[in-house]
């Protein structure tokens, strides 16, 4: 009884949220929540970042994460609490250049691209708006503001306003869970903590402490 | 596939590297004679520090501060600790390493495969403190000027990851000012000391237990 109890919430949990409808100027009021949770402009954040890895493996690192949405582009740098560099790369997801990636430095273990791919869409997950207009605006059953936008052929991503003004963010390939971030909104600054979690294909967990943020003109 | 075990190994023993240029200079500090060097070396007992740790990076507006302090008693057995932005502590005491870090739910040690090597490095230390350090093959050491020794990987696979480290020495007598360590032009971790105390005792319990 408690496993079928216990599968049956599992399954609430990962599922895709009904969105219920609501009239014009109560979506357009959902739209503007959902897109300003986002970081507008260029920002250079650093964060402390607790790592849960699969197999109960835990790192700390440092990241330092420039992130601009026009053009939309990431530079991610990876170090250890000592200073080393790890991971040096930048990633563009605009136009023609879309997906372009360039690793200025990589030392093993993040030396694969994969890593590097899988890295810099998590960023843009936890970090930009998802591209173009949400397919769907409403509210969920259990209250919270939510957009829906449809960012490939298999995936979408929600991004929901929580009444307890919590972000989060969950994405859903083929309508299963597989990223999901929880920050807390912070109106004209951004979050201090940040939890990423990573369902699949092999699961991880982020907590990301915020250490500084700077916005950078957009005439740099 | 061996170049990343080299990489592997080095990335593992960061921490401690820094620890053992640390002491390096100690003995590398007056002159370029060695075998004297090497008596001064085995006069020092303890030496306690503060540090303040300064990360550049291209991509950085303001460098990234971290702070902390360590503490060293000789043979072997030492303390190196950040403050901030991560509580993290280094032991090295009776030939085992161990490594904790800090969390909203207090200290968690930390066993990671970094540790295995760290213990190797440890033994290196143990050898440095004696002033035997020119044997070391993987680097090149000279002495610029009367206070800075630059240290250079021999190695091409750890040059790829340090390309050089530079140690200012202070006017006192067997004390460090800076560490830098370059991983690049524009990439480098300058380490400043301060509130150095040479030979004044340190209590055996900073190698024994957090925090």
């Amino acid at each position: 009884m408690l496993l079928l109890l216990g599968m049956l919430l599992l399954t609430g949990c990962a599922g895709m949220p009904r969105i219920v409808a609501v009239d014009t100027a109560r979506a357009s009021k959902t739209i503007y929540a959902c897109e300003n949770a986002f970081p507008g402009g260029k920002w250079q954040f650093a964060h402390v970042i607790e790592a849960d890895l699969p197999g109960g493996r835990d790192a700390q690192l440092i990241g330092v994460t420039e992130v601009s949405n026009h053009p939309k582009r990431i530079h991610a740098v990876m170090m250890t609490i000592e200073g080393l560099v790890l991971f040096d790369g930048l990633a563009l997801f605009d136009g023609l250049e879309d997906g372009k990636l360039t690793i200025n430095r990589s030392v093993a273990p993040f030396d694969s691209i994969g890593f590097a791919r899988g890295l810099m869409e998590d960023i843009r997950f936890i970090f930009l708006k998802p591209d173009g207009a949400p397919m769907d605006a409403g509210i969920t059953e259990n209250g919270f503001e939510i957009c829906r936008y449809r960012v490939s052929d298999d995936a979408v991503i929600d991004v929901m306003v929580r009444p307890d003004r919590m972000l989060e963010i969950r994405k859903y390939t083929n309508e299963r869970l597989i990223r999901k971030v929880v920050a807390e909104l912070t109106p004209g600054s951004v979050p201090e903590k940040i939890t990423f979690t990573a369902q699949e294909p092999a699961g991880y967990r982020l907590n990301l402490r915020l250490i500084s943020a700077e916005q950078i003109s957009t005439g740099e | 596939m061996a170049r990343n075990g080299r990489l592997r190994n080095l990335r593992s023993k960061w921490p401690a590297l820094c620890i053992v240029f640390l002491f390096m200079a100690v003995p590398c500090a007056r002159g370029g004679d060695w075998d004297r060097i090497r008596e001064k070396a085995i006069d020092i007992q303890t030496i306690s520090a503060q540090f303040d740790q300064e990360k550049h990076l291209e991509i950085l507006i303001k460098p990234l501060i971290s702070k902390g302090a360590f503490y060293f008693r000789s043979p072997g057995s030492l303390r190196w600790e950040y403050f901030s932005p991560i509580q993290s502590i280094l032991l090295m005491h009776d030939g085992r390493v161990r490594r904790f870090i800090g969390s909203e739910s207090g200290f968690k040690e930390d066993a990671g495969p970094g540790l295995q090597a760290m213990e190797m490095v440890l033994q290196e230390i143990t050898l440095w403190l004696k002033g035997e350090f020119t044997d070391n093959p993987n680097y090149h050491s000279s002495l610029e000027g009367d206070n800075k020794i630059v240290m250079v990987p021999r190695n091409k696979a750890f040059a790829k990851i340090i390309q050089k480290i530079e140690i200012l020495l202070s006017d006192r007598p067997g004390v460090i000012e800076t560490v830098t360590i370059y991983e690049g032009k524009t990439s480098f971790t300058k380490i400043r000391f301060r509130d150095v105390n040479i030979n004044q005792g340190v209590a055996d319990t900073l190698f024994e237990s957090i925090p």
